[in-house]
């Protein structure tokens, strides 16, 4: 039997930001799932990608236990006011992330078809 | 090479089949895919991308057609040309009203030049049909490439008309090139209808090749479909080389003459203005 899928492991979480950027340059959820697709070879539904989006960006939506955004609720003076953090690890360089640009292959179904038809080629 | 030689022709391996046109509901679609059963008949290699994300209609029916809009911004059609395969045949099926994207991107990146040297060479379709941007944006693509590029014209009756087209400067042009015409074959609104509704029933797209085997597809509509196909693989087939490849000998698979041709007088009758 299938284990129930444990919180926050979605291999979305570290696309969050990329997701959004799409999103902000109207790319449709279908365009999305297909650049996740072809990016990073996660199969997944445009619904799905839908879903996840706006479940992530809920600030109102419930997190299991453990998982409540970090508020420091004291008042000590000088002391900083923890940001609600993503449960992915952001780089802290962002000019390390590799540009999604290059590794977009327009033909990877047509050289997938062609490999598997051809496999000693 | 001398000083004054030109830059050296590097002999056609590979083929971009696209429709640079602005116009839409003229069957671009369809041909792409009965050039893609051609090319799958023919058992010849080949790349295809649907560029129209509105539609979607090539990547629906063929799961194996890449999904990506070359037309969204200068750096995809980069992307695009970057990755272009070295299968024989790369088809792409880009969405209507992008002439004036296209045109200034092939300019941008001098591709008309650097396709001729490393042996790219494409096939323009040209659909012939009367409406005014139709005729000026194929006028537009044909002035671009001129005798850069080879063109197939498509004529499809069931859609447009082709009369005024015939009398245009650019269909002498063309004429002059020898160049060949693909004829859509008619198909009655009931197969179409009942190829839909079959697409509905079992909530998936089916490719020409899947319905023509379907059995829950009546068998006038299988057969209507079949003459279809055949329409289409003999005159591909006739204008193969080198308009879709280069060298014949790439055809592993013949389309059976005989058959072929009885479909196509099947046509005929279906387009008699009589009937």
């Amino acid at each position: 039997m299938r284990e129930k899928p444990k919180a926050y492991r979605s291999p979305l979480w570290k696309h969050l930001e990329e997701i959004r950027r799409w999103r902000r340059e109207q790319e449709t959820w279908e365009a999305i799932a297909e650049r996740l697709r072809v990016n990073y070879g996660i199969v997944i539904s445009f619904q799905s990608v839908q879903s996840f989006f706006k479940r992530a960006i809920d600030p109102d939506h419930k997190r299991p236990l453990g998982f409540e955004p970090e508020i420091v609720t004291t008042n000590a003076p000088g002391q900083k006011l923890a940001v609600e953090r993503s449960p992915v690890e952001e780089s802290a360089d962002p000019f390390s992330i590799e540009a999604p640009s290059d590794s977009i292959d327009p033909f990877a179904k047509s050289r997938r078809k062609y490999q598997q038809e051809n496999p000693n080629e | 090479m001398s000083k004054d030689s030109k830059p050296d022709k590097h002999p056609v391996t590979r083929r971009l089949i696209a429709c640079t046109q602005s116009t839409g509901r003229v069957g671009k679609s369809t041909v792409a895919e009965g050039l893609i059963t051609w090319l799958k008949f023919a058992e010849i290699p080949y790349a295809a991308v649907d560029s129209d994300r509105q539609h979607r209609t090539l990547a629906n029916r063929y799961p194996t057609v890449d999904t990506f809009d070359a037309t969204q911004s200068i750096n995809d059609f980069h992307t695009m040309i970057r990755a272009l395969p070295d299968f024989p045949v790369t088809i792409v099926d880009f969405p209507a009203q992008a002439t004036d994207f296209l045109l200034g991107a092939f300019q941008h990146f001098r591709l008309l030049d650097s396709f001729e040297a490393s042996g790219v060479r494409p096939t323009l379709l040209i659909f012939a049909a009367d409406d005014s941007t139709a005729a000026e944006s194929a006028s537009a693509s044909a002035r671009f490439f001129l005798d850069k590029a080879d063109y197939i014209l498509v004529e499809n009756p069931a859609k447009f008309q082709s009369e005024e087209f015939k009398k245009t400067a650019l269909f002498k042009w063309l004429s002059d090139r020898k160049t060949p015409t693909i004829r859509l074959p008619a198909v009655t609104e009931v197969t179409i209808n009942e190829w839909k509704a079959l697409e509905r029933r079992t909530k998936k797209y089916i490719q020409l090749e899947e319905a023509i085997k379907h059995p829950d597809l009546f068998y006038t509509v299988r057969d209507e479909l079949t003459y279809f196909r055949d329409t289409f693989l003999a005159q591909f087939e006739d204008c193969a080389v080198p308009r879709i490849i280069s060298d014949a000998a790439l055809i592993k698979n013949k389309v059976v003459r005989g058959e072929a041709l009885k479909t196509l007088a099947a046509a005929a009758a279906l387009e008699d203005p009589w009937l």
